[in-house]
């Protein structure tokens, strides 16, 4: 019983860290309908950009945060307007492979700048964990979940609550009418490709603070998490994807604890195949939020 | 006004209009009559922004906007009511009508309210997902909205499509009202009986051309009607 | 001379495994399944003339068959969804395929050591090739002969009335069905194919290169299979051709001198392809 107990609080810091990628991933496919393979490797690279600046200064932990946001921003925004912008009418694939062509430039100078497989990350919090009884809980984690709950409701402000969401939502609901309203659709997607990179960039952050360590696999890593705990929440839907990126966290967690990790990973993706081509109800809807 | 000056819009190689003029004046209610395929819904997307002409020229208030993008034909105060509504379903009618203002920089809270005492059943429905309201209210939403962007010219593509009689009776209303106000409107509508009532002047387009043109009464009125529904060479 | 039959190889495999998508891609499907197949294949393939002592041909035509069968029993299930669901589903079903094999252990002691897939290490010693003496040059025009059997295949395919078939399901299911087209009939024959071309290529990369691993066969190989009939695009097989050597032989190859700096200029000119010409190189005009 403790070790299920402790393994659901293990999946929940692990799936608050995926449903923070799925939120960054929801507000790009509702926005633009199109997948986004560039969205890890962005992630990845402010990572790096922040490794890099540690590295070469040692600056403060609050500073990295900042770079690794502001680069994946800025990486996130570069995509957006190589990629998507020119391909908002159809050619969908067109979009897709330029995405994964810049995953593989976002690779390169990552490995460029550093070439080793491996880089330490400072930790974020260099104390033991807590103890809850006979359960542990790892700081790291905690702030992961606080960071996820503080993201989405600021992310529910802006959609709900501020004039840009009003802008945002439109464009989810229907880009053509949007754009009859006086909505330049162009311009809420640079805009959302932007917020939700900045998330991704956070996420990444965490992650790799937590781990202690970074490596350009975050990229490949990082979308695919984040793309399989927006499916399980059912396409398009913020709630949603919050829902997915904890199921995804606790299943991972437990199935490791019973399986080992090896053929944990191969039970999921077995699983995400099966509930996707079976389809259950919810996963069929397209509510926009 | 409005000029519109030997426009060709085509969808590859089929040309749906093919060198059409025409003119809104300010403060007029202005129609276009015409039979399917004839090109007037393809003539109110170019306008918009949506389709983008091949050749000919559009001017609004003397300044060129055939090469704007929709959004910024609504900023300069054209502002479309397509003929498929196109509300945002998965928002509220008040959401709706915020998303219709969104290029505004001054407060209109004036006019949120001025327009929902004109759309009474808007108002009933304010905080309702748009996409449970009926055909007709869909279609009041849509001119609301439109009106939101404090337009100088509203466009209106087929606004009585399948309404019942009493709603279409509503939607003329309300047109009438709108040019009282001072709104000018150029106005599609297969309903040419309806439409020869409220206009001022009006187009017969027929296979991307304008084939007639002048005031209601210039043509004996049935004649005019079974060209639009029917188009001359059938006649 | 054996860098060039080695460009050769690469280009005439990776042409194998584009192709596979290039059948599926006709009928509208984006699979990233495709270089789990390649890896069925070559796994397969790989234990038969290691392990069983096969020769190498009817060694391919068994990875072949099952990449097929696979591929069949995937798309059943995978078909019914579509767009990027299908992307995901295809994706999760490619990365399984890749973890079965990370932990696939099958070692048999064969004159001393032994040998077969051992998970993570990979699969080592598939030496079918070296051990009965063919040279460079001669594998190269052995992975060529399928190279253009298949090409010549799906050439005649797209001419036939199956291809016209392909396409109008990829224009426009719902009109596709209209007129009394069995959608699923349809991409689940243009999967099995896909899977057997993608079974084949992935039998010749494993003697090719006689070490093969999981790593191998992970995202980025299956996004290069969509990549190249994209790239190309999707109005002939020449297309994919014309694509792969596009990538592998001047982009990975030509500027090869750039040494790092090499793969940002790869995806700015890839970037470049698909904006100028977001059919493909070779697909039709406009947008």
């Amino acid at each position: 019983m403790i070790d299920f107990l402790q393994n659901t609080l293990d999946g929940l810091a692990l799936g608050s860290s995926y449903a923070l990628l799925a939120l960054g991933f929801t507000l790009i496919f509702g926005v633009l309908r199109r997948a986004n393979l560039a969205y890890g490797p962005a992630i990845m690279l402010g990572c790096y950009c922040a490794t890099w600046a540690y590295l070469k200064t040692g600056i403060g932990l609050l500073f990295l945060a900042l770079i690794a946001v502001a680069g994946s921003t800025l990486a996130g925004v570069y995509v957006e307007r190589l990629c998507f912008a020119p391909h908002r009418k159809g050619a969908a694939a067109a979009a897709m492979v330029a995405s994964f062509a810049l995953w593989m430039q976002f690779e390169e100078l990552a490995t460029l700048a550093l070439p080793r497989h491996l880089y330490a990350f400072p930790a974020l919090y260099a104390g033991g964990p807590l103890s809850l009884g006979r359960l542990t809980l790892r700081v790291e984690s905690l702030v992961m979940l606080v960071a996820a709950i503080l993201v989405c409701a600021a992310l529910w402000r802006i959609l709900y609550r501020s004039r840009f969401g009003t802008a945002v939502r439109a464009v989810i609901d229907s880009p053509a009418a949007a754009e009859l309203s006086g909505i330049s659709v162009s311009a809420v997607s640079l805009q959302v490709f932007a917020l939700a990179s900045a998330i991704g960039g956070l996420a990444g952050f965490l992650i790799v603070s937590g781990n202690e360590q970074v490596t350009p696999m975050l990229g490949m890593w990082s979308t695919l998490k984040g793309m399989l705990a927006m499916m399980l929440g059912g396409l398009g839907s913020l709630p949603g994807a919050i829902a997915g990126g904890v199921a995804l966290g606790l299943r991972e967690a437990h199935s490791q604890w019973y399986l080992g990790p090896q053929l944990r990973d191969f039970i999921a993706y077995l699983l995400l195949f099966v509930l996707l081509a079976v389809r259950p109800p919810w996963m069929n809807t397209r509510s926009a939020y | 006004m409005l000029r519109v000056v030997d426009l060709v819009t085509a969808y590859g190689k089929i040309e749906a209009l093919k060198g059409l003029s025409l003119e809104v004046r300010e403060g007029s209610i202005t129609c276009v009559l015409g039979p399917n395929g004839a090109g007037k819904t393809t003539l109110m997307l170019t306008i918009a922004g949506v389709l983008r002409p091949r050749q000919g020229a559009i001017e609004f208030r003397g300044e060129p906007i055939a090469a704007l993008s929709p959004h910024a034909i609504v900023a300069r105060g054209v502002a479309l009511v397509p003929e498929n509504r196109l509300v945002f379903a998965h928002m509220s009618v008040l959401e709706n009508l915020h998303a219709g203002a969104y290029q505004r920089k001054d407060p209109y809270e004036n006019d949120l309210e001025k327009i929902l005492a004109r759309f009474p059943r808007l108002k009933e429905r304010a905080s309702q997902d748009a996409g449970t309201l009926s055909g007709g209210e869909q279609q009041m939403l849509a001119v609301a909205r439109a009106l939101m962007s404090r337009p100088r010219l509203l466009l209106m593509d087929e606004p009585s499509l399948g309404l019942a009689p009493l709603v279409v009776e509503e939607i003329f209303r309300i047109i009438a009202e709108l040019h009282r106000d001072g709104t000018s409107i150029l106005l599609v509508e297969q309903n040419a009986h309806m439409a020869l009532k409220v206009a001022q002047h009006f187009y017969l387009i027929e296979q991307g051309r304008v084939t007639f043109s002048g005031s209601p009464g210039s043509l004996a009125e049935d004649e005019l009607i079974r060209r639009a529904y029917l188009g001359s060479a059938r006649a | 001379m054996d860098f060039y039959f080695g460009l050769a190889q690469t280009v005439g495999i990776h042409t194998l495994l584009g192709l596979s998508a290039y059948i599926v891609l006709l009928t509208g499907q984006v699979s990233l399944a495709q270089a789990a197949f390649f890896a069925i294949g070559a796994y397969a393939a790989g234990m038969l003339t290691v392990l069983a002592g096969w020769h190498v041909v009817p060694a391919l035509g068994a990875g072949s068959l099952l990449g097929a069968v696979t591929a069949c029993a995937v798309g059943f299930p995978a078909l019914r969804v579509k767009g990027l669901m299908l992307v995901v589903a295809t994706l999760a079903f490619g990365e399984g395929v890749r973890l079965f094999f990370f932990n696939f252990d099958y070692q048999v002691a064969k004159g001393g050591i032994r040998v077969g897939p051992l998970g993570g290490e990979g699969f080592r010693q598939i030496r079918f090739f070296p051990e009965h003496g063919w040279t460079t040059a001669e594998v190269m025009l052995f992975i060529w002969v399928f190279v253009i059997g298949v090409m010549a295949l799906l050439w005649w395919l797209d001419r036939s009335r199956y291809g016209a078939v392909l396409r109008s399901v990829g224009e426009d299911e719902v009109a596709a069905q209209s007129v009394g087209i069995n959608l699923t009939a349809v991409k689940v024959s243009a999967m099995t194919v896909g899977g057997a071309i993608a079974g084949v290529g992935g039998g010749l990369y494993a003697h090719y290169t006689t070490h093969i691993e999981h790593a191998n066969f992970n995202v980025l190989l299956a996004t290069f299979a969509i990549a190249y009939p994209i790239v190309g695009g999707l109005r002939t097989v020449f297309g994919t051709l014309a694509a792969v050597i596009f990538v592998q032989a001047f982009l990975v190859e030509g500027l090869r001198f750039l040494g790092d700096w090499r793969n940002l200029l790869f995806g700015a000119l890839i970037i470049l392809a698909m904006n100028l010409r977001p059919h493909g190189l070779f697909g039709r005009h406009g947008a």
